[in-house]
């Protein structure tokens, strides 16, 4: 995943933002998907022009944080937005 | 006598046998009544018989040995039918205005929105509905639904002592019998209130919270999302990105209404 290039959000998929927060309907699930603080900060980076390398340094530089910590959870996360088939996949 | 009736832009014609329970019906649904089209294709509701009354229509058969039963199970009889059949986007919520500006309460069955809205009235705002936020699909304009109002014995207490016609256990109630006007044109919402019961002792608060609890609640409380609710999102999240979210404990509910409009009109 560390190469390929993550995002969009797929076409099936509304996303609406509040205050910094994503709200997100798959018209394919029929489930709206409310993102907390840190889910929503990944989710602002998923545009399709970076990769995962890109998105971990990019936070990591924002929060001042060492990106070995945040890369599992990021992983993760990204994971099962592909998984919920909101993002479009590359693999 | 037949009462043609529009709520939540759904027809409903109301015919009824008796007298007795005719009248107080034309009352208290005079804020519903219907001056437009004929309700041809609307439900039809009936009050057949002069004691017992059965309520008919609708997929509904009830029969009633008391007046107070026959008219609450009309008034939920009414709200079945357009809540089921509305063409708006419409949540549970009631809403208010005051000076062109709307306010929200959305919440579930017993949180309090109906005794939060009399209090309210009493203050000065005006009545929109005490069951629903419906906006239209495409504007996103709300449209009004002022349906009479059920209060407790303790909520009509609660409100500075209101009474209206007795019913199963409530007093149903129109915004004139608060002092309140209806508005049928209301502006766009400013307010989505999250009440929160507290003991009666205790001061009521206004609390400004995350617009994203507004939006969790409100996703929570929609009638008829499943229509689209692509559209339902974006238009929800519009309305709460020009309103201010506001958690309300509430404490005694008449001090309540002062505190949010004490805080409404400094914001």
């Amino acid at each position: 995943m560390g190469r390929c290039r993550l995002g969009p959000p797929r076409a099936q998929c509304t996303v609406i933002e509040l205050d910094g927060r994503f709200s997100v309907y798959s018209s394919e699930s029929h489930t709206v998907y409310t993102l907390n603080d840190s889910a929503s900060a990944v989710w602002s980076l998923l545009d399709g022009t970076r990769t995962l390398d890109e998105v971990v340094a990019c936070l990591a530089e924002t929060y001042g944080t060492d990106p070995l910590e945040l890369r599992t959870d990021v992983e993760q996360l990204v994971a099962d937005f592909v998984e919920d088939r909101l993002l479009e996949s590359h693999e | 006598m037949r009462l043609r009736l529009a709520g939540l832009n759904t027809p409903v014609l109301l015919e009824v046998d008796d007298p007795h329970v005719a009248t107080p019906l034309a009352r208290l649904f005079a804020d519903l009544v219907s001056k437009g089209s004929s309700p041809q294709d609307g439900t039809v509701l009936k009050v057949e018989g002069t004691g017992p009354w059965r309520v008919t229509g609708d997929n509904r058969n009830a029969s009633h040995a008391t007046l107070p039963a026959t008219m609450t199970d009309v008034l939920n009889a009414v709200n079945r039918a357009v809540v089921a059949r509305t063409p708006l986007l419409a949540f549970h919520a009631a809403v208010v205005t005051r000076h062109g500006r709307s306010l929200v309460i959305p919440g579930r069955s017993g949180i309090g929105k109906t005794t939060l809205t009399a209090c309210l009235l009493r203050r000065g705002w005006n009545y929109v509905s005490d069951e629903a936020l419906s906006l239209e699909w495409h504007t996103g304009s709300l449209v009004s639904y002022p349906r009479p109002m059920a209060l407790s014995p303790w909520s009509c207490g609660a409100a500075g002592g209101v009474s209206g016609v007795a019913a199963d256990g409530e007093h149903l109630l129109r915004a004139v019998d608060v002092g309140a006007d209806v508005d049928r044109t209301p502006g766009p919402v400013r307010f989505v209130v999250l009440p929160t019961r507290t003991p009666w002792q205790e001061h009521p608060s206004v609390a400004r919270i995350d617009r994203n609890d507004a939006l969790a609640e409100l996703l929570q409380r929609g009638f008829t999302l499943h229509v689209d609710t692509a559209r339902a999102l974006v238009l929800t999240s519009a309305l709460l990105r020009n309103s201010a979210a506001l958690r309300v404990r509430l404490g005694n509910p008449l001090v309540a209404a002062d505190v949010i409009t004490a805080a409404t009109d400094d914001s």
